[in-house]
Order: structure tokens, then sequence, then C-alpha cells
């Protein structure tokens, strides 16, 4: 039987294309599309800092890598940034990268050069391993999901 | 003079162009057919490894997960017209990393459940390079992301920092 998560998952491009980005023959350039997980790294660069400890050391500074390598990659700036909300510094950065991961999805499946797919690809496993972290410490479960997209609670 | 072209010549030269225009086309889909068809079987087989090992900790929630993805790749390739792979009941078949983790115990299994999960996030990347639908691939980044988030449980379950690169 295939779940509605399945469903979803295998389902998500179609939805995207058309809610998200216009004609679907014509998508923006990369430099657009990649704005928002720029915009979704520099948040969550942010983030880490202001959470400090020995957990937000090491996910910022892989953060910032994010972020060089989407610079590098021609993202461009000064797209809107996500929202942490209110609450725990590691919550508000746990809803930080489900949004990082959305705004990769979105982009990865419409960016036109191979190695920003692949750069894509690896920022979302990134963003797998940090959800699954966070969730550790901020005392939810640790049980994976099977398709983490960034609407995988 | 101008060469007289008969209308058979024309039609002739018009199917032609058509055919090689067409032909890219079709070994593209083709080549993502082959892809997609890869990876729901290395689900599958995935869900069968994790089904099937005695590694203490989570490996049937990860089965779960895996049968989970292969069902919504068997989604990309039905719209495609392909058939599913033959499910996975046994060892045959079976990659080398995925026998490793069925025969070895405790710690050892951990530590080849976490090869093994480097093996299918390979796979997913090797096979986003030749995907073409957006739907595709998106789908198939997101079974790469499942398989880091596995691979990081199966780390934190061997005691060994999920983040590291360390098998």
């Amino acid at each position: 039987m295939v779940t509605r998560r399945g469903l979803l998952a295998a389902g998500a491009g179609a939805g995207l294309v058309v809610a998200g980005c216009g004609a679907p023959e014509e998508p923006p350039p990369d430099a657009e599309l990649l704005a928002p997980s720029l915009a979704a790294a520099l948040a969550l660069a942010d983030a880490y800092e202001r959470a400090g400890g020995r957990i937000g050391r090491e996910l910022g500074a892989r953060e910032r890598g994010h972020v060089e390598r989407l610079r590098g990659a021609g993202a461009r700036a000064g797209a809107r940034a996500p929202s942490a909300g209110a609450g725990e510094p590691l919550e508000g950065a746990l809803r930080l990268e489900q949004a990082a991961l959305r705004a990769h999805v979105r982009a990865i499946g419409l960016v036109r050069a191979l190695p920003t797919r692949t750069l894509l690809a690896e920022l979302m496993a990134d963003g797998a391993r940090h959800t699954l972290v966070l969730r550790d410490k901020v005392g939810g479960s640790t049980i994976p999901t099977a398709f983490p997209d960034g609407r995988d609670g | 003079m101008a060469e007289r072209i008969s209308r058979r010549a024309v039609l002739a030269g018009a199917a032609a162009l058509a055919l090689t225009r067409a032909a890219p086309a079709a070994a593209r889909s083709r080549d993502e057919g082959a892809a997609l068809t890869a990876l729901a079987l290395a689900e599958q087989q995935a869900a069968y490894v994790y089904r099937t090992a005695e590694l203490g900790g989570h490996e049937r929630v990860l089965a779960g997960q895996d049968a989970e993805r292969a069902r919504a790749l068997a989604v990309l390739l039905e719209a495609l017209g392909l058939a599913n792979p033959e499910p996975v009941g046994d060892r045959d078949g079976l990659p080398e990393a995925a026998l490793a983790v069925l025969d070895a115990r405790g710690a050892a299994g951990l530590r080849a459940a976490i090869a093994y999960e480097q093996t299918l996030i390979d796979a997913c990347a090797a096979a986003l390079a030749r995907l073409e639908e957006p739907n595709a691939i998106r789908t198939v980044a997101t079974v790469m992301a499942g398989h880091a988030q596995h691979q990081a449980l199966l780390r934190q379950e061997a005691g060994i920092d999920p983040l590291s690169s360390a098998a």
C-alpha cells in the first residue's frame, strides 16, 4: 500500500511547480531559485550562533559552510528569511532546518546546472542529519522519517 | 536549374528529422527509467535487509521506511509505464554491503549498516544526474536525505558522532 506521505513525496514536484514558480516550462534562473536556500542557511547560521554550546558551534560551522557553497553556486542574496518563531533556540533552529529543507526541495527539481542539483541534494542530506540531532536535543523523537522534506513534522 | 525533390523524399526527410529529434528524448527517458528501476530495487533490498537483520536497534523502523520509499519510486515507474522490480524475499542478488549487514552482529552489524547506508546515498547521488523530471528529482533527493538520516541514527546507536563521516 502506498501511504499518503509516499504519494506526497512522489507527487511533490507537480504541485510545487504549479504553486511556486509560475510557468513550469520556464523556471527562474538558478541564482533566483537558490535565493530562499541561501536565506534559510543564513538564518540557521545566526540561530546556531545564538544557541551557542557545542551543538550550536558545530552546526553553526556546518551552516556557514552551506552559505559559502550556495554563494559559490551563485545564489542571489536578499530573499526573505524564514522565521524561527518563539521558544527555545534549538526548537527555533529545528523549524528553520525544516524551512531550509522545503526551500531545497523546491529548488532542486528546477535548477538547470547539474552541480547545483548535486549541491542541493547534499544540503538536503545534511539538513536531514541536523533535524535528527536537533529532535534528540529538544526531547522529541530520534526516529527518522521516510521522506525528510521539511513537511515531515 | 533547381534540383527536383520528390514528395516521397521530402516526407522521408521529415520523418528522419523527427526521429533524430525524438531519439535523444527517448534515450533520456530510458535512462531515467533505468535509474529509477535500480533505485526501487535498492530500496526493496534495503527493506528486506532491515526486516531480517539483528542490529538491536531501530532496524524494523528503517525497513518500513525503505519499503515506503520503494513504493514512492514504484509510483514514478508506473508514470513512465515501467514495471516495478520483483519483490526481494531472500539474499539472492543482494549487494556485498547488504550481505555484510545480515552476516554481522552487534557493533560490527551497526558499522556494516553505516557503510551500507553510504552505498545507498551514493546510488541516489549518482541517479540524480540521470533524471529529467522535476518530480523524480525531488523524490530521489528526498530518498537520499532519508538515507543520510538513517545513517546518522545508526551512528548514534553505534556511539559515534551522528554528524561525523566515520563508519
